[in-house]
């Protein structure tokens, strides 16, 4: 069917970074463009240079260096061979030779020995950077975690001033991109490193609310024209009390939808975790007539935060209020829970933090509420606590929800008849 | 070695081999006018062997089509295919062209005069500290004495381009005064897997014939060599390490050694240590005070703001055209560079990253100014680019609660605490978040956001099994802070 494939596209298209970042390819102020511009003027006119990309996790530093790269070797066929060092697994100097000369085996189809020892790997290394060099090929070195690399064995960054120094001669051609989530990466390096490298620095801010809405209007279209022009992604329809069809609304005016976007973006501004709650979403995506709704992207924001122990705990403060405690805090609820765990041998007994977490979502919710003013000043553990809904409301909420273990059921049922 | 050689200022016009066939005849043409400053532009040298690549679209070989001496005869090469528009012919004037940033060929020259891998043929600024070195090395070598010399500077003082300037110097000058020329050794102290391969390097450079035994290790046989006469072949060895730090141990028994051999009777090795550090000799080689063999020790300070000026120009003349850069730019770029660290990388790279700034300028379609040269508004965005910290930009970019995070670790520190926990941080959120009527964030989300502040470097997280009792510690300046929410009242209620 082809309302099916609608979601299988959309679903492929946030799983790929690097769509997802190539939103932004067309605007010359973007990162993208002047990443690109900065290498393509060190290829173009033949000597070296060096950049650095900070920005927080997950704001797509790595896709937008792959988009680039990708462009530009679709542009300059042959001209460009591309090193990857990772700051986790190369910081070791012999490591990262060793990972260079067989990268550089590998692109242009030599024989790698792994006997040969360091020496052999470095000298091997600035060899290969001068026979590119001669035959004008640039070398294009992404250094990830750039800041683990400054942080290296005792200090002395060797694998950093070779790589560097050797871009001091004219006779190499290399570009060094280094990433790092460490706004102060550059301050970590030596004096003589520092030196070498180039005060080059791309930000990666997370991107403002226009830019957001674009991105989600670039994610989500399905043109009338692809084949799929059943499906009309973003409209909800406005039915009159007939069931007319009265008009259509875009989702992406709405002020539920922006209020819904912005409580996500206070918290985490990056693009991955839009990615992230899109894809979460579009597997809300009514299957029969591919339309994204608002409600879709409500459930998305529950699913965010849903915490499916809150059931067990509920249960439990159901009980020790029978037990007629009037005050009952985090820490006895605890005990209970294991308690009940111990003695049933359910299967799902969870740890400290989850269920504090699971806790605080029911204080959020209102279901449960603090009972004196008088713990203010202690922590959430220690505060005394209550219901505030009746057991009967507990029990249908229970009884509704499907996916509740049967044996909180039982525990319910069986104290309110006693 | 990968600089050109042409001789120091001063000796005599030495018919220098030509670097490539094509260069031959041009060459005699050039040796005429000859001053202290750049003769042969190594940059002329060098580019046409570069660009000979097809991947130039337009076609042009060989660009620089600019050629000047000293304001007299304009010289234009014309190597590369003669079809192409951009060449331009100089006919006999005393002025300069206009450099015209428009044409890629030109703008090319630009950045590649300013580029770091460009080597003048003199190297201006540092005469005196290079005549202190020759003039030491001369006297060891004609006398046939050992000697040891430290050269110490902060990095981008031209410290490793002026030795390597010496060396040739050295080969030629023992070449005219027909004394056997010395073996010269280059080595940079961080290739050496071990500290103390720099002996066997030594041994293999200096004694290619004798065989390595286990018996006795490469320092020893080296200290056998210098202390028996006649042994030594009577060639003297220059050896320079380079980033000699590197070779400081914890006993620094590697570097005390190696100025040894130099005091050993029958030594004929000079050796040229360098390094940053100015007290490196004293530090770690105090035995050979008491020998009174210390080693020379020639500093290269820090370039001042008017030799970085005159750096940068002898770089910009090797052009030959009239002002690339508005001299107030070139002045203000210089001044900031000495004083922040007086070190000539940085000052080029600006002056690249300005002219960058240019062409971006002139690529925009929208803007209708007509810049034909570098000025002080270029430059200054330039500094600014590579001076300024990303902090506040990036503090403002921050989403709203992990700007509330901060603020309330400086309302915590400013009751002059230096380190905070957790669950206080927590508190202090929770009570931030209750004034301002935000809806706070749970205990996991809000210990998520402290670690995605301490990736980024902002804070310090400490390790503790309790998620909250781990230390937090700010690492940013709380000034930092208040000027990046300076403006936006909602934080200045939150900072009151």
């Amino acid at each position: 069917m082809v309302v099916e494939k609608a979601p299988t596209l959309l679903r492929a298209r946030l799983c790929d970074p690097t769509y997802v970042h190539a939103a932004f390819k067309s605007c010359p102020q973007s990162n993208y463009s002047k990443l690109k511009l900065l290498i393509a003027s060190s290829i173009a006119d033949a000597y070296n240079n060096s950049a650095l990309l900070l920005g927080p996790r997950g704001s797509g530093k790595i896709a937008v260096v792959d988009l680039v790269l990708e462009d530009l070797k679709a542009e300059h066929p042959d001209t460009i061979s591309v090193i990857r060092l990772s700051g986790l697994l190369h910081h070791d100097d012999n490591c990262a030779h060793k990972e260079i000369a067989r990268q550089l085996c590998l692109e242009h189809q030599l024989q790698f020995s792994k006997m040969a020892s360091s020496d052999d790997n470095s000298q091997f290394m600035i060899d290969m950077m001068r026979e590119c060099g001669l035959a004008h090929k640039s070398i294009v070195f992404v250094l990830d975690e750039f800041d683990l690399f400054a942080q290296a064995y005792k200090g002395k960054q060797r694998l950093l001033y070779s790589l560097l120094d050797a871009m001091q001669t004219l006779t190499s051609q290399a570009v060094v991109i280094g990433v790092s989530c460490r706004l102060d990466a550059d301050q970590l390096l030596e004096k003589r490193v520092r030196s070498r490298f180039s005060h080059r620095k791309l930000l990666f801010v997370p991107p403002s609310r226009e830019d957001i809405k674009r991105l989600v209007e670039y994610i989500l279209y399905l043109p009338q024209d692809s084949g799929l022009s059943s499906l009309m992604y973003r409209f909800e329809s406005i039915k009159s009390l007939d069931g007319e069809l009265l008009g259509h609304m875009n989702i992406l005016n709405d002020t539920i939808f922006n209020r819904i976007l912005d409580s996500l973006l206070d918290v985490d501004g990056t693009v991955s975790n839009l990615v992230q709650f899109l894809f979460r979403a579009v597997s809300f995506i009514n299957l029969e007539s591919g339309l994204l709704s608002l409600d879709n992207f409500k459930n998305a924001q529950i699913c965010n935060q849903r915490q499916p122990k809150t059931d067990s705990l509920h249960v439990c403060m159901n009980k020790l209020e029978r037990k007629e405690q009037d005050l009952y805090n985090f820490n006895s609820v605890m005990k209970e829970y294991k308690a009940i765990h111990d003695a049933y041998k359910t299967s799902d007994s969870y740890e400290h933090s989850v269920c504090l977490r699971a806790f605080e979502h029911l204080l959020e919710r209102e279901l449960i509420g603090f009972g004196e003013y008088k713990g203010r000043n202690l922590s959430i553990e220690f505060r005394p606590v209550k219901l505030l809904i009746s057991p009967r409301e507990l029990y249908l909420g229970l009884k509704s929800n499907s996916s509740c273990p049967a044996i909180l059921q039982k525990l319910l049922d069986h104290e309110s008849f006693k | 070695m990968n600089r050109s050689p042409a001789s120091l200022g001063g000796s005599p016009a030495a018919k220098v081999p030509g670097e490539t066939k094509t260069r031959v005849d041009s060459t005699s043409s050039r040796k005429r006018s000859r001053s202290d400053c750049a003769s042969e532009s190594p940059i002329k040298d060098q580019q046409p062997a570069k660009r000979r690549s097809p991947r130039r679209c337009n076609g042009d070989r060989e660009q620089n089509c600019i050629g000047i001496h000293n304001g007299s005869i304009a010289i234009g090469k014309q190597l590369g295919s003669p079809k192409s528009p951009r060449k331009r012919l100089f006919g006999p004037s005393d002025q300069k062209p206009k450099w015209n940033p428009r044409d890629p060929a030109q703008m090319q020259a630009a950045k590649q005069a300013l580029h770091l891998a460009t080597t003048p043929a003199n190297v201006v600024c540092r005469e005196v500290e290079q005549k202190k070195v020759i003039d030491f090395c001369k006297a060891c070598i004609q006398q046939r004495k050992a000697g040891s010399l430290y050269v110490c500077g902060c990095p981008g003082t031209g410290k490793t381009l002026s030795i390597g300037k010496v060396q040739e110097h050295l080969l030629v000058w023992s070449k005219e005064e027909d004394i056997q020329s010395p073996d010269i050794l280059t080595i940079n102290c961080t290739s050496l897997t071990s500290t103390s391969e720099i002996f066997s390097k030594m041994l293999v450079k200096f004694r290619p014939s004798s065989k390595i035994t286990k018996k006795i290790s490469p320092l020893q046989h080296l200290q056998k060599i210098f202390s028996q006469k006649g042994q030594s072949s009577g060639r003297m060895m220059l050896i320079v390490a380079d980033e000699m730090d590197y070779l400081i141990t914890k006993d620094s028994s590697v570097l005390h050694d190696l100025f040894m051999l130099t005091t050993l009777p029958f030594s004929r090795c000079i050796l040229i240590g360098i390094a940053n550090a100015i007290d490196l000799a004293d530090r770690f080689l105090p035995k050979l005070e008491s020998l009174n063999c210390k080693p020379v020790v020639i500093t290269f300070r820090a370039y001042s703001k008017d030799q970085i000026l005159k750096i940068l120009q002898q770089r910009l003349m090797v052009l030959g055209c009239d002002d690339v850069f508005q001299s107030a730019a070139l002045e203000f770029c210089a001044r900031k560079v000495a004083a922040a660290s007086g070190d000539i990388r940085r000052a080029l790279d600006i002056c690249r990253s300005a002219i960058e700034v240019l062409e971006a300028e002139l690529r925009d379609p929208t803007d209708k100014k007509e810049t034909e040269i570098v000025s002080f508004d270029h430059m200054d965005i330039a500094i600014s680019k590579s001076c300024k910290s990303p902090l506040v930009n990036i503090i403002r970019s921050l989403p709203q609660h992990q700007q509330v995070i901060l603020c309330s670790l400086v309302r915590l520190f400013r009751q002059h605490k230096n380190s905070t926990t957790l669950g206080e941080l927590n508190r202090s959120y929770l009570d931030i978040c209750k004034a301002t009527q935000i809806r706070p964030i749970g205990m996991t989300e809000f210990t998520d956001m402290c670690r995605a502040l301490a990736d980024q470097g902002l804070l310090e997280l400490g390790n503790s099994r309790k998620d909250g009792s781990k230390k937090i510690k700010l690492k940013v300046d709380v000034s930092d802070i208040t000027f990046a929410f300076k403006g936006i009242r909602f934080f200045q209620n939150c900072l009151e």
